[in-house]
Order: structure tokens, then sequence, then C-alpha cells
């Protein structure tokens, strides 16, 4: 157990940081602007149902072509 | 299909209207950038140099949601004075600055004091006699009235009304309103004229400030001041666009210790220190550091954190490692969004107790000594727990075990180290006689690797698109719209406000409209990328 956080320890001290995290918490979630404006922006269009909706289409949209390419393929 | 297309089209055709508004404001932008280029005519390629220059920041931060709601208003808004006495208002919202020949335009003043208004309950009208005879009817700016502070070369806000506005809302709070000057050659912090009985109100501006002067700034204030219970209005200003990273300290008797808030852009940095008895509400600028807002509540100084001094720890324990690391993380601006402080107390002394071999044992019995003390304290129980030197459920069972076996009796004072030994061996061999580990100081918890690979690219790209897919889910907020026209060849403007409470009560049905025909679309898409595949 040791060893193998030992090994995952020095992997992540190789990787580059999350910059879209960052980039998030500081350009996104750190101004007013983003926040206030997609407050209203929600007021007036329900976004994040969209977004919902959307992650549940995503996944089984790519499945049907994933099957599609595999097993109608001529 | 056609009906609702009709309608979707219909109701947005409705909302252009009111979305004017914003596209009005949004021309302040090209307004700015032409302002750019008359000033700085020889280097107006990368307008960022200037607009570094010119950014100050002044934020408030109050406890609840319609008082934030102003605040955020005002806190929008970006007072500069400059060479020729004048000054500008500044909206920092819209991404903007107005500058225009040392005046302000006259649609972003009529917002903010549409804002201030609104707020206050202050009559828009005679706020705008006290500026009328500045108006700028050639150019329809106006200009703001200055009360000059001259032996401080500095600007005094607004104007008395709105000045003594902010000091009485304060006041009503029970906060206090702090600001800084800066003199020629030291930093002052000055008392206002008006006093009020127990609290610090101070109003000054124009601070050019380094590093070392806020510092001793903070010392003044704090040292006469409780901590608790103050509001500390910033106003920096980085000289030159250095990105040096100037730090608010909070001060607890004898060190300080660092507060960082990092605004995104490249060179402004923007900065608050808030410190309330009650909670801790940033204005939303900052809402995405409650590590740093949890820190804060919990203690001017983590030098203080009984935490730390509970853990008993040697007098050579090197403290200024949590300091350096600490440091370091600022400067790595890692500091937002990952880096919590229990965590980094945790790696301190974990390194810490490696390095000196201080065994389990003795580690044990400082937490002992704490549950002892504590035993019915649960915020202390807590600190414990976030320290994760023991598991949650070891220590739960530690302390079932005290509480039952009557290991801890309580009294803190009477409790002398070798009968917390004995005691604590006593706990040792029902901890072993029941086959459970009690420490566990070199094997890691599991949470470790999943902060590992959310911190770390490329592994953390779903917690990413968690974070992106986070932002949409923001609380909606009806928007309070204004609009202002000056009237041609007159000194009033024609006041206008579009109300959208009509509506809320469409809002759900349209809502469930949108989602239909969403999905509807999804469908019509889902059929045609099929169809596409198949073929």
């Amino acid at each position: 157990m040791s060893f193998l956080f030992n090994l995952i320890n020095w992997i992540a001290e190789l990787l580059p940081d999350s910059f879209i995290s960052s980039w998030i918490g500081s350009h996104l979630l750190g101004t007013a602007q983003a926040s206030v404006i997609l407050s209203y922006v929600n007021y007036f269009v329900p976004v994040n149902h969209l977004a919902f909706m959307m992650s549940l289409w995503l996944p089984i949209i790519s499945a049907v072509i994933v099957f599609f390419l595999i097993f109608n393929s001529k | 299909m056609k009906n609702l297309f009709c309608f979707i089209l219909i109701f947005f055709t409705l909302f252009g209207a009111s979305s004017l508004v914003v596209h009005a404001e949004g021309s302040w932008y090209d307004e700015w950038l032409d302002t750019y280029d008359e000033r700085n005519p020889d280097n107006n390629t990368n307008y960022d140099n200037f607009k570094k220059d010119l950014m100050y920041y002044e934020g408030i931060v109050i406890n609840s949601n319609n008082e934030s709601q102003f605040m955020t208003s005002f806190a929008n808004y970006v007072v500069t004075n400059v060479d020729d006495g004048s000054f500008y208002l500044t909206a920092i919202q819209s991404g903007v600055n107005a500058y225009k020949n040392g005046s302000l335009s006259a649609k972003g003043f009529v917002t903010f004091l549409n804002d201030v208004c609104s707020y206050s309950g202050i009559n828009y009208q005679s706020l705008l006699k006290e500026t009328a005879s500045d108006l700028n009817k050639d150019k329809g700016y106006f200009l703001i009235p200055t009360l000059s502070l001259s032996r401080l070369n500095s600007v005094y806000l607004y104007n008395d009304e709105y000045s003594n506005f902010i000091r009485g809302y304060m006041a009503d709070k029970n906060l206090t309103f702090v600001s800084i000057n800066k003199s020629d050659n030291n930093t002052q912090w000055v008392s206002s004229s008006v006093d009020l009985s127990s609290n610090y109100n101070f109003v000054l501006y124009n601070s050019q400030l380094t590093l070392a002067e806020i510092e001793s700034f903070y010392r003044d204030v704090v040292a006469q001041s409780n901590v608790y219970n103050t509001v500390v209005v910033g106003n920096f200003y980085l000289n030159n666009g250095t990105s040096t990273n100037v730090r608010i300290d909070s001060f607890n008797g004898s060190s300080f210790s660092q507060v960082y808030f990092q605004y995104g852009m490249c060179y402004p940095r923007w900065y608050c220190l808030v410190n309330t008895n009650d909670s801790y509400s940033f204005v939303p600028l900052f809402k995405n550091v409650s590590a740093l807002t949890n820190y804060l509540a919990g203690n001017s100084s983590f030098y203080s954190n009984p935490l730390l001094k509970d853990l008993d720890l040697p007098d050579d324990f090197d403290y200024s490692r949590l300091q350096q690391i600490i440091d370091n993380s600022i400067h790595n601006g890692d500091w937002i969004n990952s880096i919590d402080l229990q965590k980094i107390i945790n790696v301190c002394v974990t390194d810490y107790l490696e390095s000196i071999n201080i065994n389990t044992r003795d580690i044990l019995l400082s937490i002992q000594l704490g549950l002892i003390d504590n035993i019915n304290n649960e915020p202390y129980l807590k600190q414990i727990r976030d320290l994760q030197i023991i598991n949650n459920e070891k220590l739960d069972i530690l302390i079932e075990l005290i509480r039952n076996g009557g290991i801890g009796s309580g009294g803190s004072g009477s409790i002398n180290l070798d009968e917390v030994s004995e005691r604590l061996d006593t706990i040792i061999s029902i901890l072993n006689k029941h086959n459970l580990p009690y420490i566990d100081v070199d094997s890691p918890d599991l949470t470790d690797f999943t902060d590992l690979l959310m911190d770390k690219f490329p592994f953390s790209i779903p917690y990413d698109i968690y974070l992106i897919v986070q932002i949409l889910g923001v609380e909606p907020v009806k928007p309070d719209m204004h609009i202002g026209f000056p009237i041609m060849g007159s000194e009033q403007v024609f006041l206008t406000s579009v109300d959208l409470s009509w509506f809320d009560s469409i809002q759900p049905l349209l809502f469930w409209f949108i989602d239909l025909g969403y999905a509807i679309f999804l469908l019509m898409l889902s059929f045609k990328i099929i169809e596409g595949v198949r073929r």
C-alpha cells in the first residue's frame, strides 16, 4: 500500500497541475462577470436543465454511433 | 413543431428589447478602447499595459444576501483619481473602463446612482443635484464632485450624503469601515469626521501601497480594534503593473498570517480581508475560496491554532516551514484551487514527526491529552478529524473508549503526564485486545489518491468537466435593469426600469416548453445522426 502510494506520488510529481481547473477558478468562478451573467441567463433559460439533458444524451448517442460503426459497416 | 418555434421566436423577440440594455453597456468597451488610443498614441496595441496601471480594487464584504447584492454593486465600481483633480468611476462588472477626458460616462454614472439609490432609498434627484453643475453637456459626461482632502492628496468619495449613508450602513450592521490612506512616506489610518461610539470608522483613499506599508497599516488597525466585527476595505494599487504579490495580513498579536485572494486577470490582483463574528460571506468574486473562508472563521492566525498548540509539539518545531510552504503555494497560484490549510498543516506536522522519529505513542499521547481536555468540545474534535493523523473511525472508537471506559475524566489542569500515559496504556491494551490498529501515520489515507488525481493533468479532466458543468448551475437571479436617458438641453435624466415580475408567472411553463423543445431537438438530431451513420 505504502509502495503504491509512493509510486503514485512520484508519478504525480512528474505530471503538470491541472491548468483547466485553475483557469476555471481564476477566470470563471473567480470573476463576478461569469457567475452574474450566468445567473441572469439561468433566469430566462434553464441552462442547467439543458446541460443535464445533454449529459444524458451524449453517452447514448455516442454508444449508438459506435454500435452502428461496428455492426453496420459495409 | 411550427408553433413551438413560433413561440420561441416570439419570446426571444420580446426579450430582444430588454437585452438592448446589455448591448448598450457593451458599447462602453469600444468607447474605452478609443479612449485608450487617445491617451496612449505611442503604445496602443497592448491596452493591458494601460489597464493594469489604472486598476484599483475596492471591495466590501458583508453578511446577508440583500446587503451583498448592494455591496457587490458598490464593489463593482472603481474610483480612480487623476492628476487634474477629477476622478473616474469605473464599472468593473461590465469589464469596461469608461474613461473619457477625465470624466465618467453619463450612462455609467446613472447606472451607478441607480444601484446606490435603489438600495439606500436616497433620493436620486438630490444626489444628482450635486453633480448637475458638473454635467458636461457637450460630451454627455458627468464629473463627480470632488471634496478633496488636500493634505492627503486624495479624494473623498462621491458626496457627503452618500458617504454618510455608507457610514450609517456600516454602523447599523455593527461593522467597522476601515480604509487605507497613504501620505507621502508613511501609511496612515485616520478617523473620519463621523465618530461612531464603539467602532472605528475610517474613510480614506488613494493608496499606492507596498507590502510593508500594508503590513504596518494592519498592525496599527488590528492593534487598536478587535479583528472581529471589522470590515477592511482595501484600495490597492500595484505600481507599474509589476506582478509582485501584495498580501494582506491578519494580525494575531505577534505575527501575521497571510491571506491572499487573487483575481483572475493577468495583472490586477484583488484583495479583501474580512472578519466578522457571524458569517463570512464574500462578494461573489471570492466565493470559490471557501477554504480560506473557513480558515478565517477559525482563527486570525494559524500560528495560534489550538490544533498545533494541543499537539504539544516541542519548542524546536519549525514554524517557518509552514509559512514557507504557504508562500510557495501562493506564488504557484495554487491557493484558491486546491490548497487547503488543514492539508498543509497535516503535511508539515507529518513531515516533522517523521523527521524527528517521534513515535506513534507520543502522538497518541498528545491527542489523548487534547481529548481529555476537550472531551465535550466538538469543534476541537473536528479539528483533530481534519488533521487526519488518525482515521475518523478510529478516532470515534477512541472517543467512545474514553467516554465509556472512564479513562478521561476531564479536568485539564489536574492530570499529569504519568497519569495520562498510564491511561493511554490502558487504551492501547484495549485496542490491541480488539485487534484494532490504533495509529496510522505511515499508511496513507485513500482519499489522498483522489486528491492527487483531481489536481494532476490529465487525470483531472473528469473533475474539470464536473467543475465546468457546475458553473452552469448558478442560482437564477432576476436581472434588475435600469435605463437612464439624458434629456438633451436639460440637466435632468429620464429614468426608467424594466420590470420583469410578470416573467415569474410564466417561467415554469416556459421552462417546460424549452425542455420539451430541447428534448425534441435532441431526438431529431439523434435520428439524423443515426441515419448518417447507417448510410
